[in-house]
């Protein structure tokens, strides 16, 4: 917590403080969306026979743009939906921030260590989306992804 | 069963799981994961729900740890560059790995942190030496005590960094926070003080999850009628459980928990040899 005064701008204790607020905001947010989306989702389909997921057969709705279609268009698994992907953007929007506060303390082995975090999150979330391929066998494990594990 | 019983069933399960798992700082997923297949949910779609709820676990308990001055961000961001590797590979194996087979990694998994709950290792700190690494990489800092404040020593960097490895590859293999193993790697190979520990997984949880999170999501794993009661329950029942905790005895909830996570442990297991997923 003490660092030495070679550190300059804002102080670890402010820092901490802030990426509590980020996180509570976010988490809030997505909460409200999904129980939004939940609620429309109870109201139209309540009474529905419950979904079968005794086997799996992958979920369609699952590329950011099409969720976004969904979600402006009201519809309620739409809804819900963009309010998980706004949940899994949280830790993203945090670990952007402290791409900064590091930068500001002037803590560059910190601003590394972040970005390199960065740089791995946002190659899961997209990766597989630009190359058709699924996120982590696009480039980074080729065929030897047994001797990573 | 119609849908307003199947949401009101899973939220109900999820709070429970959300409150235990937020009391013992390993997590709801690996209660969740296991309830949901006693259910008759496949257990991809489980751990795709299980993996948001835990974000959602995770980021909202982080917020109070945070502000208590616990948790070390140093710390929580140095080692995150490898459980994220580790959750990008787990994620990709897990879409490999058949089904039964997951569910007795699962099983064996929850076996060793119920172990590693269970046992209370002795441990010194505070009075030894600094360890060079990790003074280049600034781990050392201090946690709050009523008198004041407790500096503490970071050690054996390269192992706690291999293990959070393999901590993330659990996570993103099982669509589980790892908790226990996070912990274990900073309580006891980095000899991080306990409670420092336990905030800096949670908090760090959160970011593990997200990089398996694209990949369950691309892979089609998170479905939003079964996502939704899980993450809202999970969410609610570790808030609940964050509050209970400020001062909670520890060690005995580690123990009733353990008990938990055995019957549990050995369920997945059961069921990955006898094929009933």
């Amino acid at each position: 917590m003490s660092e030495p005064s070679r550190y300059s701008g804002p102080s670890d204790e402010r820092v901490e403080r802030i990426i509590s607020g980020l996180l509570r905001i976010g988490v809030i947010t997505s909460a409200l969306i999904v129980f939004s989306g939940g609620l429309l989702y109870l109201l139209h389909d309540g009474r529905q026979p419950a979904p079968n997921l005794g086997q799996f057969k992958p979920e369609q709705l699952r590329s950011p743009a099409h969720i976004w279609g969904e979600a402006v268009a009201l519809q309620p698994l739409g809804l819900i939906m963009f309010g998980l992907l706004l949940l899994i953007a949280t830790p993203v929007v945090r670990v952007i921030f402290s791409v900064v506060a590091f930068a500001l303390q002037r803590d560059y082995l910190y601003v590394l260590f972040t970005l390199l975090v960065l740089a791995i999150l946002l190659y899961s979330l997209f990766s597989g989306y630009l190359t058709g391929r699924g996120a982590a066998e696009a480039m980074f494990f080729p065929p030897w992804p047994l001797v990573w594990c | 069963m119609n849908v307003l019983e199947f949401t009101a069933l899973v939220g109900a399960g999820a709070l429970a799981a959300g409150f235990l798992g937020a009391l013992t700082g390993l997590g709801g997923g690996v209660v969740i994961v296991p309830l949901l297949v006693l259910m008759g949910v496949d257990m991809k779609y489980a751990m795709g729900a299980s993996l948001v709820s835990v974000i959602a676990t995770s980021s909202g308990a982080a917020a109070s740890y945070v502000k208590e001055g616990y948790s070390n961000i140093r710390i929580g961001m140095f080692l995150e560059i490898a459980t994220t590797l580790g959750a990008l590979t787990g994620a990709y194996l897990a879409h490999i790995i058949p089904t039964q087979a997951l569910s007795i990694i699962f099983g064996m998994v929850l076996l060793i942190s119920a172990y590693l709950s269970y046992r209370t290792l002795p441990r010194q700190h505070g009075t030894e030496q600094p360890d060079p690494l990790a003074v280049r990489l600034r781990l050392d800092s201090a946690y709050p005590i009523p008198e004041g404040k407790q500096p503490y020593h970071v050690h054996r960097v390269p192992l706690g960094f291999s293990l959070m490895y393999l901590a993330g590859c659990l996570s993103g293999l099982l669509g589980i926070g790892s908790g226990a193993f996070k912990v274990l790697a900073m309580d006891q190979a980095m000899r991080i003080p306990f409670k420092v520990s336990t905030t800096t997984s949670n908090f760090m949880i959160g970011v593990t999850a997200a990089a398996s999170a694209g990949v369950y999501l691309h892979y089609g794993q998170i479905v939003p009628a079964l996502t939704m009661p899980v993450t809202l329950g999970v969410l609610i029942g570790s808030l609940l459980g964050a509050h209970v905790l400020m001062g909670a005895q520890t060690r005995m909830l580690r123990r009733v928990f353990s008990v938990v996570i055995l019957a549990m442990a050995l369920q997945m297991i059961y069921k990955g040899f006898t094929g009933k997923l």
